[in-house]
């Protein structure tokens, strides 16, 4: 007698299947070699646009998180460090992980632990909020750069995104901040590659949050797979994960062994990604392909070339900001115009997310200073 | 002294005189009636100037639904005309889908309207202008899915015929930020890469149709509509669409109401970011080009537009024509085709 349930077999090697992934069912080996194989895919996309098609130095972004480990793991494979590699894509590998007010010691200790043991001839280095903020400005509500508070240092950057209102604008200003200081790290370093682990679900999530806060014209450069910011074209910034979802990633994690933190969703969502989160998740099971297209989608878009950046977040913005703010949200308590004064106060080169999140702002907000060193 | 911060906390954020009655669901100020309707209209004039809507002596049609967002334009257009001296000439635009029960119901609210505001009206009725298919016969032809596509691809079109035989050369529509905003984001969910760009402009027009188009309420919300409507004790109509399901939009629709409780101004964010984000340029050059239909000759993407592609299937009894692609199209006329054959050989 035939057995009712039907046994899934793997697609490649007929072996029986332990996971079952966009409609296709796979063994451990294959399921493996799929999803490394994809993300190398995506690396040999991305030679040429490098120089002499390879990268002399990359700096390699790590939070602890499933996309960025993951990410390192290949990485590593691809780079000059194994032997076994005929080709390899990396030449040194710096690995950095940021000291953020959301990250916690344990993270750091096992990002520590892991490049020690499995990525052994990969640089670490542990960059604390002390050192980012050494040389830093100040900004006010408007946008503008004030003078540092008379306040002590060491009171100044344990409070400084509490002087945000909303949890949206501090997250949002976190994002912009982290990925600013970064850059500066890669060009630092005479790194010419920029590495992120964003997964195609990140991605997602990144790009709807972005449409949500304003800023729209920044999506080519946030979420594009290679890009190179205006302010360091030297700089290629490579997101190689953008065809993988988190749940593979996640499934491919736990079948190699390989560790990572893992942060579940608050269930009060409080920030815009969070939402834009949750809304991926929920959505996946009902419109599968939803994510992919939303990250083809944003492939298409563009930005102007040789447009006008933004002075805190260093991503493209559009020119008419406040004249657009000031005629859509009427806020004064008479018809006049803003006064002459309070015209100049208002900078017109921080983009539109960057007011909107900045608004309400109580203290002054320490901003790391961005220094194009001369080539 | 003391006093001070107390009465601040309870005067108006505005005039500081009088005392406030709402939070502004735009900037959360605390605000009094009289405020609320200079700032509601005020921006409403702003974006009519900035964007050099109208000018003098233009003939206005105004699509009236007999809802809230229909109504509260209607109101606010005749008074800031009267205000501000457009020198408009406004006329109110009925669509009668013939939906028994519910669109019955708001025509008596657009007529009562049109005696309050004393406007001109004229109403077009789907009966009439596509061969006798009304919402109700087409519904009880195709069931419940897909009728929306037909009716609004029907209404579209009803409203440019109205106007082109009333001489009007452009009509106003009470879509507000959002649904602009949720428009954006159903646009990018969807991977609808055609209409991104288009999804964002105050003003529709081209070459090939004599009719355009305009939002004087594209940056005003929804809720403040409602409390304009409600402060000003408007008569309009607010049931719901009997045949409507709605699955993907409510989505979009359910997560815009979760970004705006955490920042009451990403409705107009996601606005701005719609009108920043520009297509490549690869992209755009395969999008096709706006043409006027070989049968109606109204406005078209195609040689043969879509409101002649769903009448010819109702017609023709292909349920399906039109709605999905040109392959599917193909291969039901085909089976149309062999169905007829078979049929003339049975007789």
């Amino acid at each position: 007698m035939e057995s009712s349930e039907k046994v899934l077999l793997c697609k490649k090697c007929k072996a029986k299947a332990v996971i079952e992934a966009r409609s296709d069912a796979f063994c451990e080996a294959c399921y493996i070699r799929s999803i490394e194989n994809k993300i190398r895919r995506q690396f040999e996309l991305l030679r040429p646009n490098l120089v002499d098609k390879c990268s002399k130095k990359a700096l390699v972004c790590v939070s602890g998180g499933l996309n960025s480990m993951a990410m390192l793991e290949t990485v590593y494979y691809l780079s000059s460090y194994r032997e076994d590699n005929y080709r390899p894509m990396f030449g040194d590998l710096i690995a950095v992980h940021l000291q953020l007010p959301t990250s916690t010691v344990e993270e750091e200790d096992m990002i520590r632990t892991v490049i020690k043991q499995k990525y052994p001839k990969c640089a670490y280095v542990y960059v604390s909020e002390h050192e980012y903020m050494s040389q830093c400005t100040y900004v006010n509500a408007l946008g503008s750069q004030v003078r540092e508070p008379a306040v002590s240092t060491a009171e100044t950057e344990q409070t400084n995104f509490l002087n945000v209102s909303s949890t949206t604008s501090r997250q949002d200003l976190l994002h912009r901040m982290r990925d600013r200081v970064l850059l500066q790290l890669a060009h630092e370093n005479h790194c010419d590659t920029l590495v992120y682990g964003d997964s195609a679900s990140t991605l997602a999530a990144k790009t709807l949050e972005l449409v949500a806060e304003g800023r729209g014209h920044a999506i080519p450069a946030s979420t594009g797979v290679c890009t190179r910011p205006a302010v360091a074209p030297d700089v290629a910034i490579l997101r190689p994960l953008r065809e993988v979802l988190e749940q593979e990633l996640r499934s491919y994690m736990g079948m190699k062994g390989l560790q990572f933190v893992s942060r579940e969703l608050d269930s009060r969502l409080t920030t815009m990604f969070d939402v834009s989160k949750n809304y991926f998740l929920n959505l996946g099971e009902q419109f599968p392909s939803l994510v992919s297209t939303i990250v083809r989608t944003s492939g298409k878009l563009s930005a102007p070339q040789d447009g006008v950046c933004c002075r805190l977040c260093l991503l493209p913005m559009q020119e008419n900001t406040h004249s657009w703010l000031n005629s859509t949200t009427v806020q004064h308590p008479t018809n006049l115009e803003l006064s002459d004064e309070a015209c100049k106060q208002q900078r017109d080169d921080v983009c539109y997310g960057c007011m909107v999140s900045l608004g309400g702002l109580k203290a002054p907000l320490a901003w790391p200073r961005f220094v194009a060193k001369q080539s | 002294m003391n006093e001070k911060p107390r009465n601040k906390s309870r005067l108006c954020e505005l005039c500081n005189a009088e005392r406030p009655v709402m939070v502004r669901p735009k900037t959360s100020q605390k605000i009094c009636k009289n405020c609320f309707y200079r700032v509601f209209e005020t921006e409403i004039h702003n974006v009519i100037i900035d964007n050099k809507l109208f000018h003098r002596g233009e003939s206005i049609g105004i699509g009236a639904s007999g809802g809230k967002d229909s109504t509260v334009l209607a109101y606010v257009m005749k008074l800031l005309n009267e205000r501000y001296d457009y020198g408009l000439k406004l006329h109110l635009i009925s669509v009668d889908e013939g939906i028994r029960g519910y669109r019955d119901d708001s025509l008596a609210t657009v007529k009562r309207n049109q005696q309050q505001y004393e406007l001109p009206m004229t109403i077009v009725s789907y009966e009439e202008l596509y061969d006798g298919w009304t919402m109700d016969r087409i519904v009880s032809k195709i069931g419940a899915k897909n009728n929306c596509t037909y009716c609004g691809v029907f209404r579209r079109q009803a409203l440019d015929r109205a106007a082109l035989s009333l001489g009007i050369k452009h009509i106003l529509t009470g879509h507000n930020a959002d649904d602009i905003a949720e428009t954006v984001l159903m646009n990018l969910l969807r991977g609808d890469i055609a209409r991104l760009p288009r999804s964002t402009e105050i003003t529709t027009m081209s070459e090939t149709s004599p009719t355009k188009r305009s939002k004087p309420f594209k940056y005003t919300y929804e809720k403040e509509i409602v409390l304009y409507a409600h402060y000003k004790k408007l008569d309009y109509f607010s049931t719901e669409c009997t045949y409507s399901p709605e699955a993907f939009r409510g989505t979009a629709r359910a997560l815009i109401k979760q970004l705006e409780r955490l920042r009451p101004s990403s409705i107009l964010d996601i606005i701005y970011s719609g009108e920043a984000m520009k297509l490549s340029t690869t992209v755009q050059k395969q999008l096709p080009e706006q043409k006027k239909c070989v049968r109606c000759g109204f406005i078209s993407s195609n040689d043969v537009c879509k409101a002649c592609t769903l009448l010819e299937g109702l017609n023709n009894g292909i349920s399906g024509l039109g709605i999905g692609s040109n392959r599917k199209a193909r291969r039901l006329k085909e089976k149309q085709s062999a169905e007829n054959v078979q049929a003339g050989e049975t007789a």
